[in-house]
């Protein structure tokens, strides 16, 4: 026995070494998509994707000051500021300049959607006539300067295409001077950056922001007239790891503290103090370990669940050592069927939160992993490490033994009451049941800070323009241009829904560059169809000067030009104008997206999109919500087929419906209890609260269990008595203080499990009243 | 664009009435009276002698300014075309809609429209950073002459020349980078016409509403 103490006691601190070394905390948003199947599995590596594109990594500062000088200068010194953070400015007036002036030389090869049909018609003699006639009025318009530029060698004013299509991507109206994005409206600077880390990657992004948040400082002093906003998805990110840390330690804490004076106040020996929570710090270690050695990282939110989990485990120690404390002399054999019971409650909570990573969300199954591993860890260490280092009671743990076994006693002695308890718990039930609602957003699941979240929306109005969550992914198994071919199509599919105002408009990478098939289709029917004399004829009938305009037609050199390749780009243009668009698939597909301003009639739009290969039109919020639906519809199939696993368990233990009834009983009715109780308070259920019922239930079993074994064993009641009031109250310590959190996550978690486990001790009495006395004279097999 | 740009910048503010019935001593003196402008409503026509086209190009239309920084310049015929100049800002209107302008693509089109704002605040110091400025004087009449010390804003505007007789600006003759003229003839104006920033909206908006 000392051997397997020894070697366990190792193995808990060759775990805690290799966890300290390697935790990786992470607040990732992912950690709530759920995974799906099939097309539902598509449509969440899509929005795991862009969890992990360019989008959730980009960040925008807008730097506002009482006249345009001021906020440029201070626009200027945060870009300065920033270029010393390992984040990349985007330097979009330098890449724009060179993408005009590429796309201005390839003005043929980007002249159509659809060349075949519309330039045929351009090119033809009326066509020329109407273009020569909108030169000249371009010539007089306010623009005109801009115009008699290029029309020498662009008459048709064909790249004014191009240039529309690229201005179409700037909805914020930003404008350009001396080296600083301007908003329209106001004298507000606006800096766009992308951060080098991943917007989730906790440690990176707290590290980056305290430097940027030291660098704003700064700058404020420097230019004290200068008002400086931010919005960026990691500012939310560190702001929520911020908080769901201050969460966790409140919680800890204040449960730790709780739990260790009950146990003070109960044992009156500090050695228990110090060992009955051992078990724990197991649990705990082993269930970080397993995660870190499956996941490659852990959750706060799995830390922040997963610390209550473990702290459920006090348990077991405390039944465990109230048992051999208070039945030690001439008791040794009676302990066999505290062993059961702890076993039994062990299986079943570990087949409970087995049954979560079944669930298809990476969070849960997180969670799953960390407490069932952390649950037999602390059940395992409980049975080895303690029965060893067990001392005498005292007079004060007897007293409170003798006090719960009476309270139990006479709470048993009165089924009458008890069986009014149960009906006034059905007829809660029935009603509270009827006006259940349920909440599906996952966005609810978290809390933003208000402030944040308006300076985030506000900043993101003025430098961004309007953005919606609708969006087109395509995906192709082809290089870069197999997507940008795919694209081109689906951008003519775009145009005719704009036209029948399926949608507003569109925005994607066919704005910036297309693919070259579609450039050579261009330059080809160019080719065939412009003519050098019909153009010159249509400029002199306008009282234009032939003589003055370069050869633009087959004879100029612009036509001759290969197409404009990807490669071609240099980096900044790249990175600036085509990266963002390009999201990668967990399966190696490469997704490029498409981006949609104001849908109108999804319906038509996704019938239309439906058409086009590869294409899949994902609304992020309605996808969200209505994965979230279907993945609670699992979890309560999950909880079904976990209660019958529990109960064939069960049946096999106890091989008589009563027995089951009594330990089975008090979980499901509390469980059901505090859905109902939720529902009549007016609280739209979420899928944490069903996650909570999971563990009501889990954990409700235990407290049947052990009622059940102590009264088919003939033993003593006080100890047991003793040790599911102190588990009750342990465990609303440490669950229920989660209903204190500003996490509506594990707010929900807490307040189900709160009233749950209060229920279900309050139940397992009751039951074991009403049907105790007839099961006692039953014969149970050992 | 520039063209149009400069000829804003001065045709914007007409000395005062009570100040011009002589010729102004020096550029200081006449930006100073420009100053003093606060609201006005000008008529003018515009000929554009473009190297592309046998003959000019002809526009009509009204300017509009409110002090400190609105500017609309509307075009009626023969294509309805107007700008706005709010601050640093450039809005334009055509056929296809109203839109705001990035005016880098004009290069140093940023330091025309910062020179309206040197004008109308009789910043004469910043316009002679810009600007060679001289002042020849005939009688009542006067004609000032600005040409770009920048060699960028020199590519693109060789020389402009305004105009004026006692408080007004008569005409403005720009002569472009490309060796395009543009001239610019103006009506009587009118400095008792006030509008409100909805009335400014309006005007830039909507051609046929006058």
């Amino acid at each position: 026995m000392r051997a397997w103490v020894l070697l366990s006691a190792a193995v808990v601190v060759a775990m805690g070494a290799y966890t300290s070394r390697s935790l990786k905390l992470t607040t990732e948003l992912e950690y709530f998509l759920p995974e799906g199947t099939g097309e539902s599995r598509l449509d969440s590596d899509v929005l795991r994707s862009l969890s992990q594109s360019s989008l959730s990594r980009r960040m925008a500062f807008l730097v506002c000051a009482p006249t345009d000088a001021q906020a440029i200068a201070a626009t200027q010194a945060l870009q300065r500021a920033l270029g010393a953070l390992p984040v990349d400015v985007a330097s979009n007036t330098v890449a724009g300049q060179w993408l005009v002036k590429a796309l201005f030389d390839h003005r043929y090869h980007f002249a159509s959607d659809t060349p075949e049909s519309e330039l045929p018609e351009l090119f033809a003699p009326a066509g020329l006539m109407a273009a020569v006639v909108g030169l000249k009025d371009a010539l007089a318009s306010p623009a005109g300067a801009l115009v008699r530029g290029v029309a020498p060698r662009d008459p048709l004013l064909l790249s004014q295409r191009s240039v529309q299509r690229l201005s179409a991507l700037n909805k914020a109206k930003l404008r350009m001077q001396d080296g600083a994005l301007l908003a329209p409206e106001a004298p507000c600077g606006v800096v766009f950056a992308l951060s080098q880390a991943a917007a989730f990657d906790g440690k990176a992004q707290t590290h980056l922001w305290t430097r940027i948040d030291q660098a704003l400082a700064r700058l404020r002093l420097a230019h004290p007239s200068a008002t400086i906003r931010s919005s960026a998805l990691s500012r939310h990110a560190v702001a929520a790891e911020k908080s769901m840390r201050r969460d966790v330690t409140r919680v800890s804490v204040v449960s730790t503290v709780a739990i260790l004076l009950l146990l003070w106040l109960t044992f009156t020996r500090a050695r228990y103090l110090a060992l009955l929570p051992l078990p724990l710090v197991a649990g705990f270690v082993a269930g970080t370990f397993a995660c870190l050695a499956a996941f490659g990282r852990v959750h706060a939110m799995t830390f922040a669940f997963g610390s209550s989990l473990i702290g459920v485990c006090i348990d077991y120690p405390i039944h465990l050592v109230n048992h051999l404390v208070l039945t030690r002399v001439g008791e040794k054999t009676s302990i066999r069927h505290v062993l059961v019971a702890l076993l039994l409650g062990c299986v079943t909570t570990a087949l409970g939160l087995g049954g979560l990573g079944w669930g298809g969300l990476p969070g849960l199954r997180e969670i799953a992993v960390f407490g069932a591993v952390g649950v037999t860890a602390a059940f395992i260490t409980t049975i080895l490490w303690l029965p060893g280092v067990v001392g005498a009671s005292t007079p004060r743990h007897q007293r409170a033994a003798a006090f719960s076994g009476a309270l139990l006693t006479r709470a048993l002695a009165h089924p009458k009451a008890n069986v009014a308890v149960l009906l006034v718990t059905g007829l809660a039930c029935v009603i509270g049941l009827r006006g259940l609602q349920w909440q599906d957003d996952p966005q609810k699941l978290t809390v933003l800070d208000p402030a944040l979240e308006r300076e985030d929306a506000h900043v993101r109005s003025v430098a961004l323009g309007q953005e919606g969550s609708d969006f087109i992914v395509l995906l192709s198994r082809e290089d870069e241009q197999g997507s940008l071919q795919a694209n081109d199509a689906l951008a003519v599919t775009l145009l005719e829904a704009t036209a029948a105002g399926e949608v507003q408009a569109f925005a994607s990478l066919h704005n910036v560059i297309w693919s070259e098939s579609l450039q050579m289709r261009n330059v080809a029917v160019a080719h065939k169809h412009l003519n050098e004399k019909a153009i010159a004829e249509a400029l002199a009938a306008q009282d234009f000067e032939a003589g003055a305009f370069l050869p633009f037609g087959s004879d100029g050199h612009d036509l001759a030009q290969p197409p404009l390749r990807l490669a071609d780009l240099p980096r900044h243009v790249y990175d600036t104008f085509v990266a963002p668009w390009f999201v990668h698939l967990p399966d190696g597909r490469l997704g490029l997206l498409t981006r949609l301003t104001n849908v109108k009639d999804a319906g038509a739009l996704a019938r239309r999109i439906a058409k086009v290969p590869g294409a899949r039109y994902v609304n992020v919020a309605q996808f969200r919500s209505q994965a979230y639906a279907g993945f609670r519809g699992r979890m309560v199939s999950l909880l079904a087929v976990g209660l019958v696993l529990v109960v064939v368990l069960l049946l096999v233990v106890y091989r008589d419906w009563r027995l089951v009834l009594c330990a089975f009983g008090p979980a499901v009715a509390s469980a059901l209890f505090a859905t109902a109780l939720l529902g009549l308070l007016g609280r739209p259920l979420n899928l944490m609260h069903v996650m909570g019922l999971l563990l009501v239930l889990s954990m409700g079993v235990d407290y049947g269990i052990f009622v059940v074994e102590s009264m088919k064993s003939g033993a003593p009641l006080a100890p047991p008595a003793l040790s599911v009031g102190m588990a009750c109250v342990s465990t609303v310590l440490s669950f229920g203080l989660l209903a204190l959190s500003s996490s509506p996550a594990l707010q929900a978690v807490g307040e189900t499990i709160g009233i749950g486990i209060v229920a279900a001790m309050v139940l397992s009495v009751a039951l074991a009243s009403v049907f105790l006395p007839h099961l006692a004279r039953v014969k149970v097999p050992s | 664009m520039i063209n149009f740009a400069l000829r804003l910048l001065l045709m914007i503010g007409t000395p005062d009435a009570g100040a011009a019935a002589t010729c102004p001593a020096n550029v200081p003196a006449l930006l100073k009276g420009f100053a003093a402008v606060t609201n006005i409503s000008v008529d003018f026509v515009e000929e554009k002698h473009v190297a592309l086209l046998k003959r000019p190009l002809v526009n009509k239309g009204t300017v509009v300014f409110a002090a400190p920084d609105q500017l609309v310049r509307r075009v009626d015929a023969p294509v309805p075309t107007a700008v706005w100049i709010k601050g640093g800002s450039l809005w334009m209107r055509d056929a296809h809609g109203s839109k705001l302008v990035d005016v880098a693509q004009w290069g140093p089109a940023n330091v025309l429209i910062n020179s309206f704002l040197y004008v109308l605040q009789g910043d004469t110091a910043s316009l002679q950073q810009h600007y060679e400025m001289s002042l020849a004087c005939a009688g009542t009449t006067w004609h000032l002459t600005l040409i770009p010390r920048q060699p960028d804003l020199r590519k693109v505007l060789q020389r402009l020349e305004i105009n004026g007789a006692g408080p007004d600006v008569t005409q403005l003759s720009l002569l472009d980078g490309n060796g395009d003229l543009s001239v610019t003839r103006f009506g009587k104006p009118n400095k008792a016409v006030r509008h409100s920033p909805a009335q400014l909206q309006q005007f830039f908006a909507s051609p046929a509403s006058r």
